[in-house]
């Protein structure tokens, strides 16, 4: 047998291997599913974790309240800085009368 | 922080495919005629071995090619079994034209070779790859 049969014959069996070692992988990952265990301690972390989303949705909702009144206040300030202004023309155009 | 090879590893790029794609046909070329195929190897293999041999290629190139299109880590477990084949059968003939002698230097033996080391370089990444998974 020479080295060109036996290097073929070695190629095959690494193939086989391969697939071996992904069939034993895939067995091995099926083989790691969850336990009773195991979900207990997600149902806990969960619990544990559940107050504190409350707390950071209430946060988002007194977040959004506050940008709603920034909003109202910028509104009035403008509304006010427009009759300041007018304001401001007024008493111009009364002082021209008066020195007229 | 380790190196997110997987994320990063550019798998389906033309180069890559095209010389998979190159081999299925090589492969399926040999099957359907094998008397019409290579004469260097022709010269260490029985005609049922060249069935053997011609149909390792087409069957690793189109494993290694199928699992270019798994998204997830076992396409890597996939592909390295069509690469073991198709680096073996390349470096079987890259023997088979170095024990002919003169025709190893030739551009044909070269470029065997150096798809034979370019296999291996790519089940080294791989093996890199699945050691960090």
């Amino acid at each position: 047998m020479n080295v060109t049969v036996v290097l073929a014959i070695a190629a095959f069996a690494l193939s086989a291997y391969g697939t071996y070692d992904l069939v034993y992988r895939r067995v091995q990952a099926r083989k790691k599913s969850f336990t009773d265990a195991d979900r207990s301690v997600v149902t806990s972390a969960v619990e544990l974790i559940e107050p504190y989303r409350v707390r950071v949705r209430e946060l988002v909702e007194y977040v959004s309240e506050l940008e709603a009144k920034l909003k109202d206040a910028n509104r009035l300030i403008d509304k006010l800085t427009r009759e300041v202004q007018e304001l401001r023309t007024q008493v111009g155009a009364m002082r021209d009368t008066i020195e007229d | 922080m380790s190196t997110p090879s997987a994320i990063v590893d550019d798998r389906r790029n033309p180069f890559h495919v095209l010389l998979l794609v190159a081999c299925v046909l090589a492969g399926a070329g040999g099957l359907i005629d094998p008397g019409r195929g290579s004469t260097v190897i022709r010269q260490y293999f029985a005609e049922w071995q060249l069935y053997v041999w011609y149909g390792g290629v087409f069957a690793g190139a189109v494993i290694a090619l199928g699992a270019l299109f798994i998204g997830t880590v076992i396409g890597y477990y996939v592909e390295r079994i069509g690469l073991y084949l198709l680096a073996g059968l390349c470096l079987s003939y890259t023997a088979a034209i170095a024990l002919g002698g003169a025709q190893f230097l030739a551009l044909g033996g070269l470029t065997v070779l150096a798809f034979t080391t370019a296999c291996i370089a790519r089940l080294a990444r791989i093996h890199s790859i699945l050691r960090h998974q």
